[in-house]
């Protein structure tokens, strides 16, 4: 009982010293005691998680932006922030470049009626993977021995990730066919089967249906996981890439998934113009 | 075509309320003692489907027999009464799907109602301000004029709470981690409950599906519902099993999850909403086991042109009639 506030107290005597534990804490998993864990072993992942990065605007680093919607003021603008992609830059070809600042140009038309260039967050569509991750929504993660389901927040998005034998897509979806299994703690989830229909933020950054991402799930206390993806498109990137970012835990009173279902909430932009005068 | 055919009519009248409000029913309890998960409950978890050929109410020339003698009888008015996919196909035309794409697997019932309160197996009345909803919410909803004049389910929004027979995509995954259930249907809706003892969410927030909030009596899991949104039309549940334009509101739902076997849950829904209905009365429906049966995702909304087409339809049409009208002049 006395042993952990003890060591806690003396790593955190010299500031130096606690940020050294927090690197540590990032670079690689706690002892193994640190890590609430399921009957069978494994790092329990159950609970409500969200990420608390600005990834959803943009995965590079990006300074603040007025709204894209001059009504909306400072209420619609853009908070800045770091990129989550490892070394920088999202490594497109030069012309999945040129695509990408298509798509930042169309990300908000500004106009009625269900637009597919825009970002396909503004239509309600599912947001695919990695991007559920880290929309402003919270997730929760049930888990058992032989399955864990992912229950996202936004719209109706939920993964099932069995952990046995790998099975192949039977066809293209929005949020892709997942198979998952462990590697020492870390939940490692590979994802393919993707269509081509989503985007990676709001800023444009796109994929193919040559999708194939790679998650990683490692916890680094009872509250935190390091989520990484790594995305492979041979169609629109020059080299597989990285994105990673913490998850948190959500322990606020009472905090649960509320419902967002927000085909409801696009039906006037899409269909306005239908409605009996 | 208007959703509204394929609403199936059937009458509910409304009478005055009489008597003391009758008492919730109480489903009786199962001697089967499930397989326990890690941490103690009842493990439910795996895909169910719960396919029915029994209605909600009992057929007029099955009054008075609450049940069949056995599997044999039942077997043999399922035989007389299950749609005929060759014939219907057989048939013509283009139309609307048809149940030709309906993937069947009927779970045996030996009653011959889902509504098992009222005894009777027929809805108790309405009240009759909730009739006479019904008749605004029928007219309205007959002018398709918005999105908000078509079932939740063709907006997709939700296929809602509770769970009702359904013609496709029924199978629903009950997955479970210590002090949650998650009821996850194929079709669109994921229900989170929370098994802590925990209150409903604040009064300000009305889900489609409700907030519901569990716990285990015994092997039963008994589900309590509330914060609906009053936002709900044309039948409150899946279409076709509920008559037309109820207007569900902010109704108070209790379900009873009771496995009997294996592979065999029976689910009682109790419906108490004294502003809508009578008396409170209770369905239930079986759910089976299906291993075979696999989740896929369902994105409705992201293929949903029919409920914009139809809209533009409805304006073109009226715009032709007032064009016409005016050619008569």
């Amino acid at each position: 009982m006395t042993r952990r506030p003890t060591i806690a107290i003396t790593a955190c005597v010299l500031l130096v010293a606690c940020f050294d534990v927090m690197r540590l804490a990032a670079q690689g998993p706690l002892p193994q005691a640190a890590i609430p864990r399921t009957a069978d072993g494994k790092p329990d992942l159950n609970g409500i998680w969200q990420a608390m990065t600005t990834a959803n605007f943009d995965l590079e680093d990006h300074g603040s932006a007025p709204s894209p919607v001059l009504f909306m003021g400072t209420l619609g603008a853009i908070p800045p922030g770091e990129s989550v992609v490892e070394g920088g830059r999202i490594p497109y070809r030069p012309e999945a470049l040129a695509k990408r600042n298509e798509n930042r140009k169309n990300a908000v038309p500004g106009k009625p009626g269900r637009r597919l260039e825009a970002d396909p967050e503004l239509n309600c569509f599912l947001p695919g993977v990695p991007r559920a991750t880290y929309l402003p929504h919270p997730f929760q993660i049930f888990q058992s021995p032989n399955v864990i389901w992912i229950v996202y927040q936004y719209s109706y998005a939920r993964r099932e990730i069995p952990l046995g034998s790998p099975t192949e897509a039977p066809y293209e979806s929005w949020m892709g066919w997942s198979n998952g299994r462990w590697e020492g703690d870390t939940l490692v989830v590979d994802v393919t089967g993707f269509n081509a229909d989503t985007w990676f933020d709001r800023s444009g950054n796109y994929h193919s249906d040559a999708l194939h991402v790679i998650e990683r799930y490692t916890p680094m206390s009872a509250y935190h996981l390091m989520y990484e993806a790594t995305i492979e498109d041979p169609n629109v990137f020059t080299r597989p890439w990285k994105i990673s970012m913490p998850l948190y835990r959500r322990i606020d009173g009472n905090v649960r998934l509320l419902e967002f279902k927000c085909p409801e909430l696009v039906e006037e932009l899409h269909m306005g113009e239908y409605r009996k005068k | 075509m208007r959703y509204l055919a394929l609403a199936i009519g059937l009458a509910v009248m409304p009478v005055a309320a009489q008597g003391p409000a009758a008492k919730p029913f109480t489903p009786p309890a199962s001697t089967y003692n499930p397989p326990r998960t890690p941490w103690g409950d009842p493990d439910l978890m795996g895909v169910w489907d719960y396919q029915s050929l029994i209605r909600m109410e009992r057929p007029k020339e099955l009054a008075g027999k609450a049940r069949f003698a056995n599997e044999a009888e039942y077997r043999a008015w399922a035989k007389a009464n299950a749609p005929d996919r060759e014939a219907e196909n057989a048939q013509g035309g283009v139309g609307a799907y048809n149940e030709w794409w309906n993937d069947r697997n009927f779970v045996v019932n030996l009653n011959t109602s889902l509504i098992v309160d009222p005894p009777d197996g027929r809805y108790p009345p309405l009240t009759p301000a909730a009739d006479q909803r019904r008749k605004e919410i029928l007219a309205k909803a007959a002018e398709l004029a918005s999105w908000e004049d078509y079932h939740a389910l063709m907006r997709c929004i939700a296929s809602q709470t509770p769970n009702a027979p359904q013609a496709y995509n029924s199978g629903t995954y009950i997955m479970q981690s210590p002090g949650w259930v998650a009821i996850i249907r194929e079709r669109l809706d994921t229900r989170l409950i929370p098994l802590d003892g925990r209150p409903h969410i604040g009064g300000n927030i009305r889900h489609w599906n409700g907030d519901s909030v569990g716990r285990w009596e015994g092997n039963t899991l008994v589900v309590e519902t509330t914060n609906f949104t009053d936002k709900q039309r044309l039948g409150g549940m899946s279409g076709a099993s509920v008559p037309a334009g109820i207007p569900f509101g902010n109704f108070h739902l209790i379900e009873h999850f009771v496995p009997v076997s294996r592979n065999r849950i029976e689910y009682y829904a109790t419906i108490i909403d004294p502003t809508t209905w009578t008396r409170p009365w209770t369905f239930n429906l079986p759910w089976e086991r299906d291993a075979d049966y696999k989740i896929f995702e369902y994105a409705c909304h992201e293929g949903n042109y029919a409920l914009t087409n139809s809209l533009r339809g409805e304006r073109v049409q009226e715009a032709e009639a007032a064009k016409k009208r005016e050619a008569g002049k």
